[in-house]
């Protein structure tokens, strides 16, 4: 009788959670309605306020009412997802418009996953190699928007001369450095500039080391660390800083040529020997703990974090403000290259095209469009997403020391930037075990060169 | 026994049997002859057209080297896991029905490890690697806890089966509990009359009276061993350099981030008939061994 | 002691004890804490700020005292309650469906020797070594595609039975053929119990061993559940807590101290249940079955 007891119980707790369940079920399922006839008047309606990118003000005063549809959004960057909520309410109550806002930290995987069950978000945040792959396919061709005009053409992504991607943050791979304990031990102004090449930077390092700081350099152990960023941003971007370059260092290696050879390859290892030499993890590099990492520069055990200009919410966590921090490319050899940070719109903001209704696009579009345009919208990406934007008529100052030395590069016209060319989503992953092998002493150079090579002559990402 | 009718067979077997065949045929077996449809063809995970391309994706299966390193090192570690989760969680059930004090709240701790997972037990156990073992000064003589578990290959693989022994004991160890308490207390009173001993008892009556829990927890160990993923990349990622990837993550990564989702389709197809072959042979001598009450 | 009173000895939980009683009792506490260290340890960082839970991990408290904010932080940004109820309402129907449907299948398919029966058993078993990434994109094209259907706690319901049931119908199976007299059965079918009637007044009563075992299992695994939710429940309303867990997570570094206190949040409904329905586990139920 007891079983019955039991039972009762699990049924009785059944339906008390249905009650309250049951409910709200139905109801979404039924907002991706059929397109309504008013979507066009939305689409005339927005850039009528900004033609020709006239100073902010616009979108505020006569709000288009989208009569309650629902966007839905993939947000592949998972840091800025409450302020994220926050900004997509700001304008979704004026629109009349409810925003769902969803997180994935592999938006490649997610999309996928997304068009095969038919229900893709109307809006995603993605990397620049989604866009490569799906853009054709899957996203609205924005290449008439105002924004494009200001920023987009440059930053956004491009499939074959069309633009799909909506440049959302610029971000850069790079050393970023705690400048106050870089000059506590060197006793003048740290100058970054002094330091572009490697035997300038290793000098420093000594000079360091024999002030006390005994291993200044921070190495991550992280794939997308050592594979996606410290190989793959550096090797194919800095070939000659042009997207041409990439194209063609990728095509020598498919034709034969020895990556050995490669001046560009030469000079990453030169610098990956000195970075292994000042490391801080030296001693079980392939344990190094990211936030253990993020608290030597932060509070100035180290002085170099091999890492990029994404790191300020981690390392937020253990400044006390009394330090000053900043970003600085890897040192180069070739004087050209010295003193330019690859700097690329590392977040592209999609549009659906295959479920989204004409309605729900035009909205995505004026969103997009406020987030260029209004004083609003300006403000929101760089104070409450506390990014870097990659549009040239934002007048917001960024938020954060490393954000702010980046913008400096990007002012002075300092950056690299070799948009379309783009990485497969597989370099990662397949050449990442090639550095972290050679961390630890159990590849060498030739290894990771002949590596390369087998990388680029099997795989054919047309 | 009288022959029943065709159509009672069918009313029976549907009312009893249908509603689990009917979302079992739903969610498996359907998508499952989707999945086999899809290994014939170049599908690459994201594009709306799916080119046929025959057997290719099988013989690029077969010669891949990097899937059958993955599947051999998958077989280590089942064969690792297997035995040392079974023996841990058998001596542990015979443990805890040993009627000791507080054996209730015992039991309920065993099984928390199950509990933990994803980002959290990837953070804890990196830590307890990384950090806690190399600074316990009793065992820094020893050379195996001066450095990290997950920053060398062989460690980082042992590292895997300690924790999946850890998560996975405390599980079976519920149906070890169940087997035993199982067993007809009628028939240990009776032996224990006869004057057996309590060692005679466990070998001569427990244990082949529950040969049936043994049976099932090799079978669910052998194939959760088998499609280890969840632990593989929270632990170790595949690293360090990608010492450390199981099949299922070579599939998943083959599938999706190689966007080469036919091949991976077709990866995974090889490594169920293998699974199947082996788990079907381990089921079968299981039950040769069993006492049929 | 003779063999029958340490029997007895068992039955009231050992009150008479000896030398190796007390050893077990002491190896069975040793292992347990051995087990515990890595639960302690989320447990005792949920009530850290996140900067000692990095540098000093092992601390047991932090240097600005307990953070019981972690929890209230987790409990605001996860949704806790509308979260903790989408979990609830579907593992509670999920379970409820495999307990019942799943032991009703495994025992037909004990008992008649249908050429159906064998080719269900035998599909059943097969799919538990079939990995879970080899229908999932099936599985989302079919329902999300075709029929629509995500988004939809019913659907996930529907699922977790039918990925469920393999398993429960393994263990039932089991246990049926080796447990179940057939005796008592025949006995009801002399008294003129319909087959249904038979399974729920003789059977079923016999099987609580083996349910409150699989239930247990199937709360734990489903509670924890996050892959196949995550892809039928994509919409924010409906996310359960594994999902509801991920807003901690960054993409390099993660909010642990909240994460954690999520964690202990989501984790202590199940050992409670756990402590709940373990009497059913426990005692000879089948031997006191057939004598009575």
């Amino acid at each position: 009788m007891k079983a019955k007891k039991a039972l009762a119980l699990i049924m009785a707790l059944t339906m008390t959670a249905s009650l309250a369940a049951c409910g709200s079920d139905k109801a979404e399922e039924s907002t991706p309605a059929a397109a309504q006839p008013e979507s066009a008047v939305a689409e005339e309606a927005a850039p009528a306020d900004t033609a020709e990118g006239s100073e902010a003000a616009a979108a505020e005063e006569d709000a288009t009412d989208y009569g309650g549809i629902t966007l839905t959004m993939m947000n592949s960057k998972p840091e800025i997802q409450d302020a994220l909520e926050e900004v997509t309410a700001l304008w979704g109550d004026a629109h009349n418009v409810t925003f769902e806002v969803y997180e994935t930290d592999s938006p490649a995987d997610m999309l996928a996953q997304r068009y095969a069950a038919g229900d893709p978000p109307a809006l995603a945040i993605v990397d620049p190699g989604n866009v490569t792959e799906m853009g054709e396919e899957r996203f609205l061709d924005l290449s008439g928007e105002d924004w494009v005009a200001v920023g987009g053409d440059t930053m956004g992504t491009k499939v074959n001369g069309v633009l799909y991607g909506f440049p959302l943050c610029v971000e850069a791979p790079g050393m970023v450095y705690n400048k106050t304990a870089i000059e506590n031990v060197l006793g003048e102004e740290f100058v970054p500039e002094n330091y572009s090449s490697p035997e300038a930077f290793q000098e420093l390092l000594e000079t360091l080391r024999a002030g006390g700081m005994e291993n200044p350099v921070i190495l991550n152990q992280e794939t997308w660390s050592l594979g996606g960023h410290l190989l793959g941003s550096n090797l194919f971007n800095f070939q000659d800083g042009t997207a041409e370059g990439s194209y063609q260092f990728v095509e020598d290696i498919k034709g034969g040529a020895d990556v050995m050879e490669n001046a560009m390859f030469q000079n990453l290892f030169q610098d990956y020997d000195l970075f292994i030499e000042y490391n801080i993890n030296k001693d079980d590099p392939l344990a190094a703990d990211y936030d253990l990492n993020a608290s030597y520069v932060a509070e100035g055990e180290a002085a170099f974090w091999i890492n990029g200009t994404w790191v300020w919410p981690d390392m937020s966590t253990y400044v006390d403000g009394s330090m000053d921090y900043g970003v600085m490319p890897i040192p180069k050899n070739d004087a050209d290259m010295q003193g330019k940070i690859y700097a690329f719109a590392s977040k592209q903001i999609v549009i659906d095209r295959e479920v989204a209704t004409e309605e729900q696009q035009a909205a995505a579009k004026e969103f997009l469009n406020w987030l260029v345009y209004s004083e609003e919208g300006q403000s929101a990406l760089v104070n409450d997403l506390e990014i870097v934007v990659a549009f040239t008529n934002n007048p917001n100052a960024p938020v954060n020391p490393v954000n702010a030395v980046l913008k400096t590069y990007i002012d002075a016209g300092n950056t690299v930037n070799n948009a379309p060319f783009t990485l497969p989503t597989d370099h990662t992953s397949e050449m990442a075990p090639h550095m972290q092998a050679y961390l630890a002493g159990q590849e060498t150079i030739e290894d990771v060169a002949a590596a390369i090579t087998e990388y680029w002559q099997t795989h054919d990402p047309s | 026994m009288r022959k029943e009718s065709f159509w009672k067979k069918s009313k029976l077997f549907l009312i009893f049997a249908g509603p689990s065949m009917l979302a079992f045929t739903c969610v498996v077996i359907l998508p499952f002859i989707y999945g086999i449809y899809l290994t014939f063809t170049s599908w690459d995970g994201i594009s709306k057209t799916k080119e046929f391309v025959g057997l290719q994706n099988y013989i690029t299966t077969f010669q891949d080297q990097t899937f059958w390193s993955s599947i051999f090192l998958t077989f280590k570690y089942v064969v690792c896991v297997v035995i040392l989760v079974n023996i841990i969680a058998f001596a542990l059930a015979y443990l805890l029905t040993s009627g000791i004090r507080g054996q209730n709240f015992l039991r309920a701790g065993f099984f928390t490890p199950n509990l933990i997972g994803g980002i959290v037990l990837g953070f804890i156990w990196s830590f307890i690697f990384g950090r806690v073992l190399p600074n316990v000064s009793f065992l820094q003589s020893i050379p195996i806890f001066q450095k990290s578990w997950l920053s060398d290959p062989n460690m980082a693989f042992w590292a895997l089966v300690v924790v999946a022994t850890w998560q996975q004991s405390g599980y079976m160890l519920l149906i070890y509990i169940a087997g035993i308490v199982g067993v007809p207390k009628d028939y240990i009173e009776a032996a224990a009359i006869d004057g057996a001993n309590s060692r005679q008892i466990t070998w001569y009556i427990r244990l082949p009276l529950m040969m049936q829990s043994f049976v099932i927890c090799l079978f669910l160990t052998l194939t959760s061993a088998f499609k280890v993923y969840d632990l593989n990349l929270s632990l170790t990622d595949g690293g360090p350099y990608g010492t450390t990837k199981m099949a299922a993550m070579t599939i998943f990564e083959t599938a999706f981030t190689s966007h080469e989702y036919g091949l991976g389709q077709a990866q995974a197809i090889v490594f169920f008939i293998i699974m199947l072959v082996i788990a079907v042979v381990q089921v079968q001598s299981g039950k040769s061994k069993e006492v049929e009450a | 002691m003779s063999k029958k009173g340490r029997e007895k000895a068992v039955r009231v939980g050992g009150s008479k004890r000896t030398a190796a009683e007390i050893g077990k009792s002491a190896l069975a506490f040793a292992l347990f804490l051995i087990y515990m260290i890595p639960f302690l340890l989320v447990v005792i960082n949920s009530f850290k700020r996140k900067i000692s839970i990095v540098k000093t991990p092992l601390q047991l408290v932090d240097d600005d005292g307990p953070q019981f904010e972690n929890y209230s932080n987790a409990f605001v940004d996860m949704d806790f309650f509308r979260a903790f109820g989408n979990s609830l309402f579907v593992v509670s129907c999920s379970v409820t469906l495999l307990i019942v449907l799943s032991s009703m299948c495994a025992y037909i398919l004990v008992r008649k020797n249908y050429f159906a029966c064998k080719v269900s058993f035998l599909l059943l078993i097969s799919y538990m070594v079939v990995p879970f990434q080899v229908i999932m994109i099936p599985l989302l094209s079919i329902y999300g595609s075709t029929f629509n259907m995500l988004n939809s706690r019913i659907t996930l319901i529907l699922m977790n039975f039918g990925f469920g049931t393999c398993f429960a119908v393994f263990l039932c199976h089991g246990f049926i053929k080796t447990g179940v007299p057939l005796a008592l059965e025949e006995a009801a079918i002399i008294d003129g119990c319909g087959p249904i009637q038979t399974f729920f007044k003789i059977v079923f009563p016999l099987l609580k061993p083996i349910l409150s075992t699989i239930a247990i299992l199937q709360v734990l695994g489903l509670w924890n559940d996050y892959l196949l939710p995550s892809l039928v429940l994509v919409r924010p309303k409906l996310h359960t807590l594994p999902i509801a867990i991920r807003t901690f997570v960054g993409t390099f570094s993660s909010d642990y101290g909240n994460m954690m206190a999520a964690l202990v949040m989501t984790v202590v409904p199940v050992i409670i249940v756990y402590i709940a329905l373990q009497k059913y586990i426990i005692g000879g139920v089948v031997a006191g079955a057939v004598k009575s």
